[in-house]
């Protein structure tokens, strides 16, 4: 079978180059003979990347873990029937998360979004005058890439005195994230979405959060989440951290520019939406909507057809549901523009010949497809 | 270690060779259509018949397909065993040789029965035409 192009680091990088060839991971010594402190160079290292504290930092096994402890701990520690708000296009480790306390007494309020996936501020700052005892947000939607102004809702939810919940997964390392001056009590990040390994990631926890731990035992991590530390996965979080920390500025313009590229190519059909406005969009990231092709045609299409392209609707997570983007049906698209839609995401072995054999084979299969359609 | 085999119906779907698009016929004897909105699915029949020793038979089958993978996929299928078909024939194509060939699971099966349809539609419409028109 022919190998397929990778079209979705936005679902899982490969492994950094940095860590992964079994090169021994530069950490530094803190007296002379003793063993690499592995996990506090990665915590200061990840720190340092979203300038939050090292002592702040709880290791997970990924997002998803720190988004239920984050959720689910804020909530308990609120105790009565706590109040969440939150965005109707988040993630389904969000979603489920609260729609399962939401059955426990929790009280959830989903904000809209409009037609290029942002959320309204002024619905956020009036819902929070009842009073909530979290927001949490989404910083880059794993979907569309667009990109939720995370200062401002610090700012809305600072002078509510709510603490702020953001999902990061897919802004680290991509974008500037300041848990400091933007306001962020908690912020949910994962090491295989920057190039680190699979099965660890971290809940920024800052100072003065009201959280209940979710996993009892040893109380390791000042008892916050239980449980031996995994050192080689936190080592390998923290060399890619350290990887993007140097790269991420030059690598992001490289990416923007290969997407917009990506993007040219295919906009000479017709019939091709573009999802989220293109400012407002992580470079990363390209989401188009189709006209006149089945979604599960054409994403079978360009995966199994050749040369194959690995890409996805985007839901990736909630793919075997069968449903269409709860996201995009979110931004206005109808529920067949909505399965007819395609993420490219971009990563670090993009390059520019890829972009125009990608786009090519997309104006191809979409032809193609059209083309079986059409009594004309 | 090798790749696993890929699924008749994929194969099918990813080269079909009974598309309208790619025929050169312009004049069809029977045209059905049927849909499956559940599926969000719909097909086109195209039929051209000759008239040999007094019976009406198949001469060419293509189809237009909007949907699932599998839809293609059935719609070639069909077009292609029409070929030399009566009409009575056709009408008695056995679905379930369609979900073997095929290899279809079966939360596919409805693509047969679509195309199905569209196929009956088909035939109605070729044998309310008059005879004359045929080759």
């Amino acid at each position: 079978m022919p190998r397929r192009r990778h079209w979705r680091p936005a679902c899982s990088t490969p492994c950094s180059a940095c860590w992964s060839r079994r090169r021994p991971i530069r950490t530094p010594r803190t007296r002379r003979g003793a063993p690499p402190q592995h996990i506090d160079y990665a915590a200061h290292t990840l720190a340092d990347l979203i300038n939050a504290r090292a002592r702040d930092l709880v290791w997970t096994s990924g997002a998803t873990e720190s988004i239920n402890l984050a959720l689910k701990g804020v909530a308990e520690f609120a105790g009565g029937e706590p109040h969440i708000v939150s965005v109707v296009s988040e993630h389904s480790a969000t979603l489920e998360s609260l729609a399962w306390q939401e059955k426990r007494g929790t009280r959830v309020t989903r904000l809209d979004i409009d037609a290029h996936g942002r959320m309204d501020l002024d619905a956020l700052d009036a819902v929070l005058a009842d009073g909530a005892a979290l927001v949490s947000v989404m910083h880059v939607n794993n979907e569309t890439g667009v990109i939720q102004d995370i200062a401002a809702i610090g700012a809305i939810c600072a002078a509510h005195g709510v603490a702020l919940h953001v999902d990061a997964a897919q802004s680290l390392g991509r974008l500037p994230i300041d848990v400091t001056a933007m306001n962020i009590a908690l912020l949910s990040v994962s090491a295989h979405k920057i190039g680190g390994p699979k099965g660890i990631g971290a809940l920024v926890v800052r100072r003065r959060t009201g959280l209940a731990a979710q996993l009892h035992g040893g109380g390791q991590q000042r008892g916050l989440r239980s449980g031996t530390l995994a050192t080689h996965q936190i080592a390998g979080f923290g060399a890619a951290a350290a990887h993007v920390t140097a790269s991420r500025d030059a690598e992001q313009a490289r990416l923007g520019a290969l997407r917009d590229r990506l993007w040219a190519r295919i906009a000479r059909l017709d019939g091709v939406m573009r999802n989220g406005a293109p400012a407002q969009v992580a470079p990363a990231f390209l989401n188009v909507s189709v006209i006149g092709v089945h979604g599960e045609a054409l994403r079978t299409g360009l995966v199994e057809g050749a040369p194959g392209l690995a890409v996805s609707s985007g839901a990736t997570c909630s793919a075997a549901s069968g449903q269409s983007s709860h996201v995009l049906r979110a931004m206005g698209r109808t529920p067949r523009e909505a399965a007819a839609s395609i993420r490219f995401s971009l990563g670090l072995s993009t390059d520019a010949i890829q972009v125009e054999q990608a786009g090519a084979r997309f104006v191809a299969e979409v032809e193609r497809l059209r083309s079986l359609a059409s009594a004309a | 270690m090798s790749a696993p085999a890929a699924s008749p119906w994929l194969l099918r779907f990813l080269a079909p060779r009974h598309a309208l698009c790619d025929h050169a016929i312009s004049q069809w004897h029977g045209v059905g259509e049927a849909d499956t909105p559940g599926e969000d699915a719909r097909c086109g029949m195209y039929l051209a018949l000759a008239q040999n020793d007094g019976e009406k038979r198949i001469v060419a089958a293509a189809f237009t397909a909007f949907g699932p993978p599998v839809v293609v996929a059935c719609a070639d299928w069909f077009c292609q065993r029409l070929n030399e078909c009566t009409i009575e024939d056709a009408r008695s194509l056995d679905l379930r040789a369609a979900e073997h060939d095929l290899a279809l699971a079966p939360e596919q099966r409805y693509a047969a029965l679509l195309i199905s349809d569209a196929l009956s539609a088909a035939l109605d419409n070729a044998l309310a035409r008059p005879c004359s028109n045929l080759g």
